[in-house]
């Protein structure tokens, strides 16, 4: 699986959060702004005046008309008509429910209009009727100001909801960039833990594949790698060798010399053979004095060449061992070409292990190779 | 020439119209229906709340679309609506909207003074707030002409 990393995290926090913040802000604009433009709307408000205000304006429209038809001893039929319907739309605007419902006023004042029109409508030359026109031009201020009361109640209370709105998306926003935060530091968290637990991985499976006392890699190692190995091959143009090699004599140097020493010349000799690896090669301890290696990307001639070069540097290093015929430690060695991969881990060890046997057999201090026999 | 004689037949059509009468027009075609023959001829009726009564209502009128089929012929789907106050407003996609021409109102006829003769109300809310009559915006008054300009 592969795993985010630390700053695709971060980004992707950090845009997630302003997202969030964003789409509050616009949500929270839009919803007051809605709310604001059904209360206020000049022409059609919840609280607007237009009904009212037009209402009026069609009353007065009469005034100047009552007054021709007074003065005029002929009755002007169309200026009446006119007149007439001046009163029906004073009287149509004001007939609405929620001035009905809110002003007590209106119903009579309804009543006055009416009256007015019906007299027009009779043919009456009336005077101007103060009373009934006082009354009803007060219902209409009367309106007029509990309108403007309702609105200014109304803007009160919109901007103490919008206080409050505004606390609560402050505390939105606050509470979206703390979860933000915390969301990064757990993956922060967890981040390091992983790494942390990688690396421990990493160590414990380091030091379960190496031999301590050598440095080089261990039999578990080496049964890995050679399994790993037979699975994958062949791979083209890789030619792989298997070296195999043992101390001679090493239990009687450790029943001369002591543990101790037995462990420093084992040591010396690992060492020693590590510096003569070509890359890619591997260096495993097989177990007591003997070794592997696994020597990828190399020519049969260039192993037998590297187990040849084992078996000199090793006797240079003169180590004094009375039980070897030299009078120094040695190594005999086996080598190996891998073939085919129908081969176990097992069997190849074993056939190296042959190899190595028959050099024992021939007197030690000796490369014995498949195809070359006996050899040196 | 043709203007003159179009000019001419509504300047006629208006001087002998009857008092609320509703005229309906589409293009050259006029047809001038009274408040009279109107109400007697109501055909449906719907009951819900007026929101500019605030009380629920009966109405009785027209379903719109049909009603302008019946007098013009036409498919309408644009109108112009002229109201007695001087009011002018386009409705459109009529043909897909539930709107009813109202004549009558708990059994009585509508005058101006009832925001009549006639009425275009939409038979659903569709959950509007009915508090809020600017919502309502489409509920013409005192309908005196329906032209209808998108057949």
């Amino acid at each position: 699986m592969v795993k985010p990393s630390r700053t695709l995290s971060v980004v992707s926090v950090g845009l997630l959060s302003v997202t969030v913040v964003i789409t509050l802000v616009l949500l929270n604009t839009v919803r007051f702004d809605g709310s604001l433009r059904a209360l206020f709307n000049r022409d059609h408000g919840i609280y607007d005046h237009a009904m009212v205000d037009r209402s009026k304006k069609y009353l007065l429209n009469t005034l100047p008309l009552i007054e021709d038809f007074n003065d005029s001893v002929e009755e002007i039929s169309p200026v009446r008509e006119e007149v007439l319907m001046q009163f029906d739309l004073a009287y149509a605007y004001l007939n609405i429910g929620r001035y009905l419902e809110r002003y007590g006023c209106v119903e009579p004042a309804l009543d006055n209009i009416l009256k007015l029109r019906n007299d027009i409508e009779k043919g009456a030359n009336q005077t101007f009727q103060y009373q009934i026109w006082a009354e009803i031009l007060t219902c209409y201020d009367e309106v007029d100001k509990s309108q403007d009361e309702l609105k200014a109640n109304l803007i009160e209370r919109a901007l103490i909801d919008s206080r409050a709105n505004q606390f609560w998306m402050n505390v939105g926003v606050i509470a979206v960039y703390v979860l933000a935060i915390m969301l990064w530091f757990l993956l922060e968290i967890q981040h390091r833990l992983g790494r942390k637990s990688e690396t421990e991985k990493e160590a414990w499976q380091s030091r379960a594949m190496t031999d301590h006392l050598t440095s080089t890699y261990n039999r578990m190692a080496l049964h890995e790698t050679l399994e790993s190995l037979v699975e994958q091959w062949p791979v083209a143009g890789e030619s792989v060798g298997l070296v195999f090699y043992d101390i001679d004599h090493f239990k009687k140097f450790n029943d001369t010399f002591g543990h101790v020493a037995g462990d420093k010349a084992l040591r010396q000799v690992a060492d020693t053979v590590n510096k003569l690896l070509p890359m890619p090669s591997d260096h495993y301890r097989f177990g007591g004095e003997e070794f592997f290696i696994v020597n990828r990307e190399t020519e049969h001639s260039e192993v037998v060449e590297l187990a040849d070069q084992i078996l000199s540097t090793v006797q240079k290093l003169n180590i004094e061992n009375p039980n070897s015929e030299t009078g120094f430690l040695t190594v005999s060695v086996g080598v190996y070409m891998l073939e085919q991969r129908n081969y176990t881990a097992e069997e190849l060890i074993t056939k190296v292990d042959e190899l190595l046997y028959v050099a024992k057999k021939h007197g030690r201090n000796r490369v014995i190779d498949e195809f070359t026999g006996l050899d040196g | 020439m043709k203007a003159t004689i179009t000019f001419l037949c509504f300047t006629l059509i208006a001087f002998s119209q009857p008092a609320l009468a509703l005229v309906l027009q589409y293009q050259s075609k006029v047809v001038i229906l009274s408040q009279q023959e109107l109400v007697e001829n109501s055909n449906i009726t719907h009951e819900m709340y007026g929101p500019f009564r605030r009380q629920t209502v009966i109405y009785e009128g027209y379903n719109l679309s049909q009603f302008l089929q019946l007098h013009l012929q036409v498919d309408a789907k644009t109108v112009v609506i002229d109201a007695i106050d001087g009011y002018k407003m386009t409705l459109k996609n009529i043909d897909s909207r539930p709107l009813m021409l109202v004549l009558k109102e708990d059994g009585r006829p509508l005058s101006i003074r009832e925001h009549g003769p006639s009425r275009v109300i939409e038979t659903d809310l569709g959950g509007k707030d009915v508090r809020n009559i600017s919502l309502f915006d489409d509920w013409i008054w005192m309908i005196k002409k329906i032209e209808v300009v998108d057949g």
